[in-house]
């Protein structure tokens, strides 16, 4: 799944170069309420797309995309973000922890060998704060908590379907999925540089992302497991989305 | 005794004017049911401080507040709060579900348009 806003510079590279894999994933774009062709390039180059009716933030907009791997049927689901950061030649690499069953969520990595892309100072000082604070809060010793790229498995979907924040919700997911006795393991992925458009995170967001996620950090540590419950989602079950062939390609 | 009377009737006028106000809201379905209740409270509040203030003294003396009256304050700011924290609570559960709405409209929006052009997604 690639969730996405305001990425049409970019996500048709995502889009193809995943869907030229040798073993090609079904690919699923989420459109968070784009205001540009986000949603036209990437049904152009052949993924099947997901539109958001407003912009709900990328914690909803991959909940979608769990929600929907989960009731298609599919064993593993795997997330790349839409600025092209991330190589999907990886996805092989990262879903092997998946197949030897020695991970129930596997996350890339761009400090663990630091190489590759390797971010701004202050994004890196950010990311090594909120891995000493993980490690405090939940004893995961992970280097790039803040990474978007990931796999899991059905397991650790189920647990990321039950409660994944809204905005800004690596960090604390990581907490969520330790909790829910999920075996998490990283490994090293050389990213790219953003190929085009702007991060989401640029001048006060920067302020505002540290203190949510630091404070949701440590309020995840008590917080019981189990979102409020708002109704069943069950109508959206394994069958209904079964018969439309083309949602059940998009995400396995 | 005429400034007496005269605190406790503005008290009892702000509460006849405060309910008057949000049973009216009420009535025109302005106001939903699971805020009718902290609303009605908030609009009494002045009446049972103003009709019965001796309890209030008490606690003030109680509290050791040198100024008595600075007890109303007190209260005036922590029932401020109740209420906004209460208000807070409401407006998280709409964004919750406001969000879960959101979701399962792209997820069924997303079924509709293949079912309408299923030759497109196969």
């Amino acid at each position: 799944m690639i969730p996405a806003l305001d990425e049409a510079d970019n996500i048709g590279r995502v889009v193809t170069e995943l869907s030229a894999l040798p073993e090609a994933p079904d690919v699923l774009v989420i459109d968070d309420g784009s205001s540009d062709d986000t949603r036209e390039v990437a049904s152009r180059m052949g993924a099947s797309v997901v539109s958001m009716p407003f912009n709900c933030g990328i914690g909803a907009s991959v909940q979608v995309g769990v929600w929907m791997a989960l009731a298609g049927g599919y064993e593993v689901v795997a997330r790349f973000d839409g600025d092209g950061q991330h190589d999907p030649r990886q996805l092989e690499r990262l879903r092997a922890h998946l197949d030897d069953d020695t991970a129930d969520f596997v996350l890339a990595s761009r400090y663990l060998e630091k190489s590759g892309f390797q971010s701004t100072f202050m994004r890196r000082l950010g990311s090594r704060w909120f891995a000493v604070l993980l490690r405090a809060v939940s004893g995961l010793k992970i280097t790039d908590p803040t990474s978007g790229c990931w796999v899991a498995n059905r397991k650790a979907a189920e647990v990321l379907f039950e409660e994944y924040s809204s905005d800004y919700p690596e960090v604390d997911s990581l907490v969520h999925l330790g909790k829910s006795g999920c075996r998490i393991r990283e490994i090293s992925v050389d990213f790219r540089a953003r190929a085009g458009g702007r991060s989401s995170i640029e001048g006060l967001h920067v302020l505002y992302y540290m203190l949510k996620v630091t404070i949701a950090l440590i309020i995840g540590r008590v917080r019981p497991t189990g979102a409020p419950n708002d109704g069943d989602p069950g109508w959206i079950s394994s069958s209904t989305i079964k018969q439309s062939p083309s949602s059940a390609r998009s995400s396995r | 005794m005429d400034f007496e009377f005269n605190y406790q009737a503005v008290a009892v006028i702000s509460t006849l004017v405060a309910l008057v106000a949000i049973l009216e809201l009420i009535r025109r379905r302005r106001i939903q049911d699971v805020l009718w209740l902290p609303w009605l409270l908030v609009a009494i509040a002045p009446a049972v401080v103003g009709l019965w203030i001796a309890p209030w003294a008490k606690l003030a003396q109680w509290l050791g507040i040198a100024y008595e009256p600075l007890i109303l304050l007190v209260g005036a700011s922590l029932l401020s709060f109740a209420m906004l924290l209460y208000l807070s609570v409401v407006v998280s559960t709409l964004i919750r579900r406001n969000l879960k709405l959101a979701q399962e409209l792209a997820v069924l929006r997303h079924k509709v348009e293949n079912l309408e052009s299923p030759q497109e997604s196969e």
